[in-house]
């Protein structure tokens, strides 16, 4: 059984957001929401100072609050540990939302075709092609349940978070932000498999998960320092 | 004694026989509230929650008015039974008088919360989900708790109310020939001898009734905050005692202001002794000062942590001294000490004064529903990773939406008084 993972090397992230940006562009999600979202600090007085990146994806966690919540089962866990929410069946309580200890989920308050960077529906729309939220891979149902999963900005009233790009995983590519880093500082890949990628890193390195002591099993594992430490100050 | 009895029984159907001027108004003024609120809603089910001032983590709190209104009318509920169930459990003949105008604040008041639960919603057009999905959800989810135990508590109140009221409606038939048809409905299998066994079986309904409070305030509507891993503030088991104690002091400040309203407004100043309300309003004091020792528990429990808590410590900070402190303060000293003061002065010296009293319980009530924003937005504002603080300051679509709330709370009651007794009539 695969059992995804993910795991961000802090020591070589360098804050440049492609994830965030890679992130937007492959799930269409609407104007200020992130579903990758990058915590930069600065430490020291200058000019001695230094600064730090933590980004942070949902976390898919094993004991997932959100999951826990769901008046109606439309936030569910997979086998293969993917945290997902089907759109046809949330009812916007945003309950999920409330638990989360790490902020992840987002909630169209806007109705999301009204709500990109771009009018996609003047006349004049700069680019004449199908509008991002009319995306073919997303209107198709994933995994055993068959349910509608992926991308973003497709109702407006429920909430959408990070999916790791569920659509690209079933098509045995990784997620986007992992695609598109440019320092490989994100990794992504099957946790039951002693051989991958993300195994070596955890048994090579020492690792920290966010807000551990909460119970919720995160799936997303930090190396190369701890992710918030003291005299942090939040830019 | 005959003309007493037949004079008290013509008082308590006046209402329902004599309807003034001043009552059309009163409809007309509620329908138009009623109206601007039906148009508040439209507005945010065309456009989406952003006609709110809700936002997600980091910028505002995904809940705000509505879930505190929810849980305010979830408290309002109980008093009017439990009082009710008190009167026949204790046999406290004294309040007999108010039972069945406490009994339906009940369920009016849960019909209340969950249209609170649906203005919340963002897809209410999905809200059958909710009871689809049920036995796949009960398992785990509060909400889904919440709506276990609404439901059977409306069945239960809705049930007690009407059994109780069903030799009334048999008197009423005889005198009210306008509404016969409809209290020949309600009265389906109706046999005179029946009043016995239904006071039987509203005695043991009664037995349930605190079982029930407790279930419900003490129970499931404090965890759905309590059990909140990720929110700082509200984790913990101390939110059960702290919801039960508002609930009751809420319902029993609510009896006495509609109590009180009624009785001004229909001149039972004979039939609703000052008795009552000076027995409540006792209780009220005593019950408000516990309430205020909870808070300062609370407090002080997460100042006394230091910084190693720091979001919980950041909350309270945000309440005590920080962009909640403004309406923290007024509310604790206006709405809370000021009030049971004036009220434990009251019984210490041994002097009743209704009006005094019923602005005292309306002050709390009040009190109250701020008291419930300040629970449920503050822990929503921060979070346990460095997001920016939230803010929240809501909308004219949320406050028409509550308004609108109130003002179907009212309507119903009016309607309510116009077809059926708001005491026990006596039979011939």
């Amino acid at each position: 059984m695969v059992k995804y993972g993910f795991v961000v090397d802090l020591s070589r992230c360098m804050g440049c957001r492609a994830c965030v940006e890679a992130c937007k562009v492959e799930n269409n999600t609407a104007q200020g929401v992130f579903w990758m979202h990058v915590f930069r600090f600065e430490e020291g007085r200058y000019p001695n100072v230094n600064l730090a990146f933590v980004p942070r994806p949902c976390m898919h966690c094993d004991n997932a609050p959100c999951v826990k919540v769901c008046p109606v089962g439309a936030r569910y866990k997979r086998e293969d540990g993917l945290v997902l929410t089907d759109y046809e069946r949330c009812i916007g309580c945003r309950y999920c939302e409330v638990a989360c200890p790490y902020g992840v989920n987002y909630f169209n308050w806007k109705i999301p075709a009204d709500n990109y960077y771009i009018d996609w529906k003047s006349e004049g729309n700069p680019v004449q092609v199908i509008p991002p939220y009319r995306n073919p891979d997303f209107q198709e149902k994933y995994g055993k349940e068959q349910r509608r999963v992926a991308g973003g900005g497709q109702y407006v009233g429920v909430v959408e978070k990070c999916t790791w790009c569920v659509h690209r995983i079933e098509n045995g590519l990784k997620p986007a932000c992992v695609t598109n880093c440019p320092v490989s500082a994100l990794r992504f890949g099957d946790l039951a498999d002693p051989e991958s990628d993300v195994s070596k890193l955890l048994v090579r390195n020492r690792w920290s998960r966010l807000l551990e002591e909460r119970g919720t099993e995160p799936r997303v594992y930090y190396i190369g320092g701890p992710p918030f430490r003291e005299g942090l100050r939040e830019v | 004694m005959e003309r007493k009895a037949y004079a008290t029984e013509e008082k308590i159907l006046d209402p329902m026989i004599h309807t003034g001027k001043g009552f059309y108004l009163f409809l007309a003024a509620l329908l138009a509230l009623l109206g601007w609120s039906f148009y508040a809603w439209y507005t945010q089910v065309t456009q989406g929650l952003a006609v709110t001032a809700m936002r997600d983590i980091g910028v505002g709190p995904p809940w705000g008015l509505y879930i505190s209104n929810f849980i305010f009318f979830i408290g309002l509920a109980h008093g009017g039974i439990a009082i009710s169930a008190a009167v026949r459990i204790a046999g406290l003949k004294t309040y007999k008088p108010i039972s069945r105008i406490a009994e339906l604040l009940t369920p009016i008041c849960l019909l209340m919360a969950a249209l609170s639960i649906v203005f919340d919603l963002g897809r209410p057009d999905r809200i059958l989900n909710v009871f689809l999905y049920y036995f796949e959800r009960a398992g785990q989810s509060p909400l889904s708790w919440d709506l276990t135990v609404i439901l059977i508590y409306f069945a239960f109140s809705a049930i007690y109310l009407f059994l109780n009221m069903r030799p009334d409606l048999a008197v009423l038939s005889k005198k009210t020939p306008r509404l016969a048809w409809l209290y020949k409905l309600l009265l389906v299998g109706y046999v005179s001898e029946e009043k016995e066994k239904v006071d039987r079986l509203a005695w043991w309904m009664a037995l349930c009734i605190p079982a029930l409070l407790v279930l419900l305030s003490g129970g499931v509507i404090a965890w759905l905050l309590g059990l909140m891993i990720g929110r700082p503030g509200w984790y913990g088991a101390f939110m059960g005692p702290y919801f039960v104690t508002a609930a009751v002091i809420s319902a029993v400040a609510a009896v006495i202001v509609v109590a009180a309203v009624l009785r001004r407004l229909f001149n039972w100043q004979d039939l609703i002794g000052p008795e009552i309300f000076k027995g409540l309003a006792s209780f009220l004091a005593t019950s408000v000062f516990v309430y205020l020792y909870f808070v300062f528990a609370e407090q002080i429990t997460v100042q006394y942590s230091g910084p190693s808590l720091t979001p919980d410590l950041s909350v309270s900070q945000a309440v005590l001294l920080g962009e909640f402190a403004s309406i923290f303060w007024p509310m604790l000293i206006l709405l809370f000490v000021a009030p049971s003061v004036a009220l434990f002065i009251q019984i210490v010296l041994k002097r009743f004064s209704l009006v005094l009293t019923t602005l005292a319980a309306l002050a709390i009530l009040v009190g109250l529903w701020v008291k419930r924003v300040l629970i449920v937005v503050p822990p929503l504002t921060r979070s346990l990773l460095p997001y920016p603080l939230g803010t929240y300051s809501p909308t004219w679509v949320e406050w028409s939406l509550i308004a609108g709330s109130f003002v179907m709370t009212s309507l119903l009651y009016a309607l309510f008084i116009k077809l059926f007794p708001l005491m026990e009539v006596r039979s011939d």
